[in-house]
């Protein structure tokens, strides 16, 4: 049968009424569907009717409220502690606070005291430091060397004029200047 | 089903542990829970059978951790012995529905009551119950299928019982 498939579906109330209404034609002639239906119905209402005679016993070992909602209660006292003005407001202080307040008021004195101690007698340094000498200043430009003040050595090649110099090694390189358009040499624009 | 929303979750932590004393306790710590809420929540129904549950979870490891049944083992108990308080009241047909549903398979129980007591949709009941809709559905299904056969079973099926 059709209808058979659509049963938990039904059950579940997840049929559209059209879908529904369908279901329940094509079930009544399907002994399958017809027989879970009446069977289904029974044991749902003993359930129910059984669910609704449970009740419970105590509420936090106190007599039962009134069969007013209990969560609205809830909800209705957390709002009021929330927004209240705390005059008038019976409080009732247990042991633990009374035994935190104290623990929390020795704690801070005794950090009071160190931070006062601490600030009074300031702590001799126990290590000695060592002045920690500035690097020396490099030179991005070599020094180290001298040039060949000989015409020879002095070669101008179109924009540029390569000296030859010697190095504190002997080694012999050349520095390159290039001709600026005052006539002047200026060592930082050497590339 | 309507009612004072302490006996309702009472009712689902009874569904879960099966056992009054427990569903006393986990409803009780349940409305101790929801009195420190700063912010209600949406729904407080479903908020409240969400917290039964993952209390009652909670206490069943802690007692298979200390070696202890985790749920009640009503199998071993019989007729009175097992819900005396409970089903008291109950007429014959009465009791023998709610063992049958107590015997239920714990998932199967919890959905079942959700689905067949509480009015619930499946789409509800997997929100609540934190499940996918198709577990949901598949779930009832198979509760339906067993309350059928055990309740009110046919000659076949009371012969091969």
């Amino acid at each position: 049968m059709n209808c058979c498939h659509q049963l938990d579906d039904y059950l579940d109330g997840e049929l559209t009424t059209a879908e529904a209404t369908e279901f329940l034609r094509a079930a009544a002639a399907c002994p399958a569907c017809s027989e879970s239906l009446r069977r289904d119905a029974r044991w749902n209402k003993s359930l129910r009717t059984a669910w609704s005679q449970v009740a419970s016993e105590h509420v936090m070992g106190e007599p039962r409220p009134t069969r007013a909602g209990v969560i609205e209660e809830v909800w209705q006292r957390t709002d009021a502690s929330e927004h209240s003005s705390p005059i008038g407001r019976s409080t009732r202080v247990g042991p633990g606070v009374w035994i935190a307040a104290i623990v929390a008021v020795g704690a801070v004195v005794l950090f009071s005291s160190w931070i006062v101690t601490s600030w009074l007698e300031p702590a001799a340094p126990d290590v000695a430091v060592e002045p920690i000498e500035p690097p020396e200043e490099t030179s991005p430009w070599r020094t180290d060397f001298t040039t060949i003040e000989s015409p020879s050595d002095v070669r101008v090649d179109g924009d540029h004029i390569g000296i030859t110099a010697i190095d504190n090694d002997e080694f012999t390189f050349v520095i390159v200047y290039p001709v600026v358009s005052t006539g002047a040499t200026d060592k930082q624009s050497v590339h | 089903m309507d009612g004072d929303p302490w006996d309702r979750v009472y009712r689902f932590a009874l569904s879960l542990s099966r056992h009054t004393q427990d569903a006393e306790d986990l409803t009780q710590e349940c409305f101790l829970r929801i009195n420190r809420q700063t912010t209600p929540p949406e729904q407080p129904l479903a908020w409240c059978f969400r917290v039964v549950r993952n209390l009652w979870l909670d206490r069943c490891r802690q007692r298979e951790v200390r070696g202890e049944d985790a749920g009640q083992d009503l199998g071993s108990l019989s007729g009175n012995e097992r819900d005396p308080a409970v089903v008291a009241s109950f007429n014959e047909e009465l009791t023998r529905v709610w063992r049958h549903m107590m015997d239920l398979p714990d998932r199967q129980r919890e959905v079942l009551y959700l689905r067949a007591i509480e009015q619930m949709s499946a789409a509800e009941v997997a929100e609540t119950l934190q499940l996918s809709h198709a577990n949901v559905k598949a779930t009832l299904s198979l509760a339906r299928k067993r309350m059928r056969e055990t309740c009110d079973p046919m000659p076949s099926e009371e012969s091969r019982s």
